[in-house]
This record gives structure tokens, C-alpha cells and sequence, in this order.
């Protein structure tokens, strides 16, 4: 049969059938590429095994802490240059460096006009000749840019002053070592507590939509973040300790009054990662290439796994980088309603007594780990998303 | 003609959205045989790619089979239920090229990953350094140099006529029976359209598959196709081979379609387009789909659905032109002449 009514003209276009030319136009060079993802997967197993360490808070776990996060970044440090990141990276650290330099420039500046008040511990009782002296001592009266020059070379010598009203004379690095492993250690647990729940949460939601999973967790979701955390801190505490038959404050060397400081925490963020993942899976689960790869044979199960779950994870391990920092900065609830001595609240203490050298290196270090933390969580994503790619502007049609 | 390798009786297939039934295939019947390439053609929303999908079990969850049989190598396709069921037939004997290669790789895995899951998941007696070298054959077999290299790569770095060999290759690897093309050069540069159906042409017939083309042009179907069925508001109107499509078409949708070609056309005249729209599937069709656009309607048509009239034991046609009863009716000017092979359809 002859049938080539149209197919003559259609020829035209492509040369010869059935020989799979390829024009040059399609061909292009491309990289050599790793698989990536496994890293970033691997580290998010490390984070539970991270927890169990912390939990028993002796200095061998945080030694390996340590450990686990070197090996992260030398992981990391491979991919970036695996990848030709290396220039990115770099500006970025570069444009890091820079606001963090601003940021310090412009608190150290506002501080220096405070009320001189927050240098002493007992200004009321010294006359102005004493005053003076102490001024000069602390270097107070020389010009502002003598000063910051100063307060730059102590800083890189991990000198971030003493503490002049909350703690006279104790220096400020002292304190904080003092008080933020608590918090690191609570914040670090509900965090792998609340990737080890949300998610599951939040991939059951997506493929049980409006089954079960969904309706439990969207009520567990509205629940949340309706009710204000403070009320739902208190009922678990007060049910909480009643029921464990515990006491209500937490006690450093007994690790049954970790769980509820650490459940509380864990609520909100297992919320959110829930509410995310729902949300991008279920925008993966419509697109064409799931679709397809159904259509060639991959079991449902496999699908949600190995193409939705992946994919539906780079938009939020983004931001777990940012997450896991702050939990430096500690719950201030949470903290005080289990009398937690940790950096919650701590910052708002020193504003409260005027402690100008705390309130200023508090600032600096919060601002220096959001700053760390949109870093990690950019370069995380460069990392595990190939599409990123800052080699050349090719590619894409 | 051989035995059917897929047989399609009577199938009423409806979608349940929002309280409101859509009846998009209704009593569809199709034979499809061993080795042929078939095209089905039809506008937009004409019932094309869900009749199809019933094949593979891909349709929505809100699309239910509402009676009909679909009946593939002794195993009848409609009582299916569980995904394993389908896990039997989905790439396995039946595959799929889709409609738009952008979308339908995962931007996230290297192009070799999804051609290799692909192998493995319908090969599995392969050691893993033969799948990958499965793979690598596969993506020479579609036209990509260096697939070595080529197959580390992840599809942004392709164009789009790349990944849509990437996709060819990923259907083809599962070794179907049956290779389902829906709309595959819709997406693509018109540079591009004749070298991948030339492709899917050649692999198709190396391979002895059993090619299924969606289409609503003409010009791939006349490429590529020996039989062509026509569907019109969920139904096939008129089914036979490329030849009696296009030079002997009884059915007068057929003939609307036809007339529409540019490639028929007079110069300096306007096109011929079909008026009004497709009919409402949410609503009872009574009579004839297309008789509220057809010039040519009869009285019944409104009344009345006409049954299939044979015209030879390979085209037949739904129409009440057909019936000897019906007043005699001449085709179009347009058709006429290409009934008498005065005008070719070469341009």
C-alpha cells in the first residue's frame, strides 16, 4: 500500500527515514555528574543517631558529633567541586561574609549609643570621676572606629567580651558554652524527632489523599497551628508530668524529663514539615513524568518513594540547614516552663538588664547563624538539585 | 487481517466530577491487530487518549468503566482492580510515549537511571552490568551519540527532540506488545516531528510492536499509519484502512475533517473549519453526536444513533447516509475529487 500522502512532504524536512541522523543542533557537551542525593539522605539518617549521642550528653558525644559533621562537609566540599560549584560557592561566601561584616559594623555602632548604664554592674553607687575611669578602661572614650578596630582583633581571637550586668566580669564566650549545649541538645533531638515523624506524616497524607492519613493530619495540622503553642506547652506539661508521674522541671541527668521538653518542641515543626511535603508531593504526583514512569511499570510504592518523595524533598532541605543553627538559640518557652537552663530567653534577659557586651555578641552570633544557615540551605539545594547549574548558560532549549 | 491482539467491545467509560457524570467513551468498539499500525484521530477532547488509557489502567480515579469489555491476550482488561493486575500489562505488554518531553522525564535523575529502571523492572533475569549495557543500546538505538556519557546526563541538558527519544527509548525498553504514541510530536519543532515519527516508524517495525498513534493531525497519520479510526464525541464514527480514509471517507465528519486539510485547500480561498463545537458529554446525546454541526443531517440523525453500516470487511462507518433508505447525498465538492483521485492529498 502506498500511503505516503503527506509523509512526502514531512520527508523533505528529514532527510533520509529510518536513519536516526542527529542533527548537530541536539547535541551538546555536557558534565560528568555524581548521584548526590544520597548524601543529603544519609545526612538526614545521621540526625537520629545524633540525638541517641546527645542524649547521654557526655563530651565523647559531642566529639562525634563534631566528627559526623566533618565528614559532612568534606562530603560536601567533594560534591561542590564535583559539581563546578566552586565559583558559586565561593561568591556566596564572599556576599556571606560581606552582610555579615555589615551586620557587625551596624549593632556594634547602635550599641555604642545605649546608655553608658550597661557597662556597670553598680552604676548608681559610683560618682562621675569613677565612671570615667571605668570608661577608660573598657577603651569607651577613644574614637568609634578605634573602638570597633579593637572589638574586630578580639573577635577573631574568640574574645567577644565580658558580661557586665547579668554576670559581672564572667566572659561572655564562658557563659554561652555554659548554657547552649542544653539547648543544642534539645533543639537537635526534636528536630530528628520531627523529620522522623513529619515526613512520614506528610508523605502518608499525600497518598492517602482524603483517606485517612489526610484527615488525621489536617486536623493534626489546624490543630497547631490554631491553638497557640504556649497553650498547648502548658496542657502537655501539666497532663504530661501527671501522667509519666514526673516532676514538672527538667532534670539534666534524668532523660525522662527530656521527652516532653523535646515532644512540645517537636509539634510545630512536625506541623510544618507535614503541611510542605504534603503540599509539594501532591504537586509532583500531577506532573507528566510521574505519569509516564506509571505508565512504563513502577509500582506505586516505588513511584512515591524513588520520584515523588525525592523530588517533592528539594524545596525543603532548603531550609533544614537555617533550622538545625537555631536550635542554638533555644525555645524561650519551653525553656522556662521547664526551667531549662539554656540560651532561651537569654537574649531578652540581657536586653532586659541592659548587659550592652551580651546584648551585642548575642546579636552578632543569631544574625551569623541565619546567615550560615540561608548559606548551607542554598548550596544544599545547588547540590541536590542538578538543574542548578552555574557552569554556562546552556542546557535548556 | 490477522486475530485481534486487543479487542474493545461496547465500552462505556464515564468520569464522575463534582456531582455531574461525564460519559466520555461511549460504546466504543475496536479491534486491534497483530503487528498494524492504527491512528486514532479526532479533536480535542474526543475521547482519543481515554481510550487508551483504559488499556493500561491509567484513566483517573474518578473514571469508572461503566460496561463494555476490553479483552488483550485472553485476560479481560475491565475487571482488573488491583495494580498488581496492571503492574502485568503497564510497560510490560503495553507502553506509552507521551505527548510533551519536557515534562515527562525526571528532572532529577540522569536520563541512563530512568532508562535502566525501566529494563530492570521488565528484565529482571539481567545482571546489573547487562541492563546497563541494555541501557546503552537502547539510547543508541534512538539516535543518541555518546550514550555513555549521554546517559549520565539529566534531561535538562537534552533538547526537547532528544528527550523525546529519551522517552521512545525508556517505552521501547520495556519490550512492549504494544506501543501507544499519544500525540508524539504535538510538543516538538516541526524539524523535529518527521525525524522522531521516522523513528518510532522504524523501531516499531524492527520490533514487530504494535504501534496505536493518537492524533489530531492528519499529516503524521498519513506517515506513519495503515488503518486510521476516526472518533467523534466519545465514539469511533468511522474505521478503516489509511487508504479508504482518505480516498473512499463515507462518514461526514470524515469528510469535515478532510475538507479542513490546508493541504486540499484552493489558494485564495478560505479554509473549510467545522462550525459550532463538540457536543455537551455531560448531557444525554440523542441521535447522532455530530449531527448538530453536520450540514448533511438527516431527521433521524436527531433522533436516532446510527448503527455501524459495513462498507467492506475492513471500513464501516456510523452514519444514516448509509442506510439504504437515506436520500442520496454528495459529498463535498473537495471530497468528490479526492474520491475520483482528481486532487492528491501529496500537495
Amino acid at each position: 500500500m502506498r500511503l505516503s500522502i503527506l509523509a512526502s512532504q514531512l520527508a523533505a524536512f528529514s532527510g533520509r527515514h529510518g536513519q536516526n541522523k542527529r542533527p548537530p543542533e541536539e547535541s551538546r557537551p555536557g558534565s560528568k555528574q555524581p548521584k548526590p542525593l544520597g548524601i543529603g539522605v544519609s545526612a538526614l539518617l545521621v540526625l537520629p543517631v545524633a540525638a541517641a549521642i546527645l542524649l547521654s550528653g557526655s563530651t565523647a558525644g559531642v566529639k562525634l558529633i563534631l566528627l559526623m559533621l566533618l565528614g559532612l562537609l568534606v562530603g560536601f566540599v567533594y560534591i561542590v567541586i564535583e559539581r563546578r560549584l566552586v565559583k558559586y560557592t565561593l561568591k556566596r561566601l564572599l556576599g556571606s561574609a560581606l552582610t555579615l561584616f555589615i551586620i557587625v559594623a551596624v549593632v556594634f555602632i547602635l550599641l555604642r549609643q545605649m546608655p553608658i548604664e550597661g557597662y556597670f554592674d553598680n552604676f548608681d553607687k559610683l560618682n562621675e570621676t569613677q565612671v570615667n575611669v571605668k570608661l577608660k578602661q573598657l577603651g569607651l572614650t577613644q574614637p568609634i572606629y578605634k573602638q570597633f578596630w579593637d572589638f574586630l582583633v578580639k573577635l577573631f581571637h574568640g574574645d567577644l567580651g565580658s558580661s557586665t550586668r547579668y554576670s559581672a566580669g564572667t566572659p561572655i564566650t564562658s557563659i554561652i558554652a555554659k548554657k547552649a549545649p542544653i539547648s543544642i541538645y534539645i533543639g537537635l533531638m526534636s528536630m530528628a524527632l520531627s523529620l522522623v515523624l513529619g515526613i512520614p506524616l506528610g508523605a502518608a497524607m499525600a497518598r492517602s489523599k482524603s483517606g485517612f492519613w489526610d484527615r488525621f493530619g489536617t486536623v493534626f495540622i489546624v490543630l497547631i497551628n490554631a491553638v497557640p503553642a504556649a497553650v498547648y506547652y502548658i496542657f502537655i506539661q501539666m497532663y504530661g508530668t501527671s501522667w509519666m508521674g514526673i516532676s514538672m522541671l527538667f532534670d539534666r541527668n534524668n532523660w525522662v524529663t527530656w521527652i516532653l521538653p523535646v515532644f512540645s518542641m517537636s509539634l510545630g515543626s512536625i506541623a510544618s514539615y507535614a503541611m510542605w511535603l504534603r503540599r509539594y508531593m501532591l504537586d509532583e504526583i500531577n506532573k507528566d513524568y510521574i505519569r509516564l514512569a506509571r505508565a512504563k511499570g513502577v509500582p506505586s510504592r516505588r513511584l512515591m518513594f524513588r520520584h515523588v518523595f525525592r523530588n517533592a524533598f528539594v524545596p525543603m532541605i532548603q531550609y533544614i540547614p537555617a533550622s538545625l543553627l537555631y536550635t542554638v538559640c533555644g525555645s524561650i518557652y519551653i525553656e522556662s516552663l521547664y526551667s531549662i537552663p539554656g540560651m532561651g530567653g537569654l537574649l531578652v534577659d540581657v536586653i532586659g538588664r541592659q548587659d550592652n557586651p551580651m546584648v551585642q555578641a548575642l546579636v552578632m552570633i543569631y544574625s551569623c547563624i541565619g546567615i550560615v544557615g540561608l548559606l548551607l540551605g542554598d548550596l544544599l539545594m545547588a547540590v541536590i538539585d542538578p538543574r542548578i547549574s552555574f557552569v554556562k548558560k546552556e542546557g535548556v532549549r | 487481517m490477522e486475530e485481534p491482539i486487543l479487542t474493545v467491545r461496547n465500552l462505556n467509560l464515564k468520569f464522575s466530577l463534582r456531582g455531574q457524570t461525564l460519559h466520555a467513551l461511549r460504546d466504543v468498539s475496536l479491534d486491534v491487530y497483530k503487528g498494524e499500525s492504527l491512528a486514532i484521530v479526532g479533536e480535542s477532547g474526543s475521547g482519543k487518549s481515554v481510550l487508551t488509557k483504559c488499556f493500561m489502567g491509567l484513566n483517573d480515579q474518578n473514571g469508572f468503566i461503566e460496561s463494555g469489555s476490553i479483552r488483550y491476550k485472553g485476560e479481560e482488561l475491565t475487571q482488573f482492580r488491583k495494580e498488581s493486575d496492571w503492574l502485568r500489562i503497564r510497560g510490560r505488554e503495553i507502553a506509552m510515549v507521551m505527548q510533551d518531553p519536557m515534562t515527562s522525564l525526571n528532572p532529577l535523575r540522569t536520563v541512563g537511571a530512568q532508562i535502566l529502571e525501566a529494563i530492570e523492572l521488565h528484565q529482571k533475569d539481567l545482571t546489573p552490568a547487562q541492563a546497563h549495557r541494555a541501557m546503552l543500546d537502547m539510547l543508541s538505538a534512538v539516535g543518541i551519540a555518546d550514550p555513555e556519557k549521554r546517559s549520565r546526563q539529566y534531561p535538562h541538558e537534552f533538547s526537547g527532540g532528544m528527550r523525546q527519544r529519551v522517552v521512545i527509548a525508556i517505552a521501547i525498553a520495556c519490550r512492549p506488545n504494544i506501543l501507544i504514541c499519544d500525540e508524539p510530536t504535538t510538543a516538538l519543532d516541526v524539524t523535529i516531528q518527521a525525524q522522531i515519527l521516522a523513528l518510532i516508524k522504524q523501531l516499531v517495525k524492527e520490533r514487530g510492536i504494535t504501534a496505536i498513534y493518537i492524533t489530531h493531525d492528519l499529516g503524521v497519520v498519513a506517515n506513519v499509519s495503515t488503518r486510521i479510526a476516526v472518533m467523534y464525541g466519545g465514539d469511533i464514527v468511522e474505521i478503516g484502512t489509511s487508504e479508504e480514509i482518505f480516498y473512499d471517507p463515507r462518514h461526514p465528519y470524515t469528510w469535515a475533517l478532510l475538507s479542513s486539510l490546508p493541504q486540499l485547500g484552493v489558494k485564495g480561498e478560505k479554509l473549510y473549519s467545522i462550525q459550532g463545537t463538540q457536543p455537551n458529554l455531560f448531557a444525554k446525546v440523542q441521535g447522532d453526536a455530530f449531527a448538530p454541526r453536520n450540514p448533511y443531517a438527516l431527521e433521524i440523525d436527531f433522533v436516532k444513533r446510527p448503527p455501524m453500516f459495513e462498507i467492506s470487511p475492513t471500513h464501516s462507518a456510523r452514519t444514516w447516509l448509509l442506510d439504504p433508505r437515506s436520500p442520496k447525498m454528495e459529498p463535498p465538492q473537495i471530497i468528490q475529487k479526492l474520491m475520483r483521485r482528481e486532487v492528491s492529498l501529496r500537495g
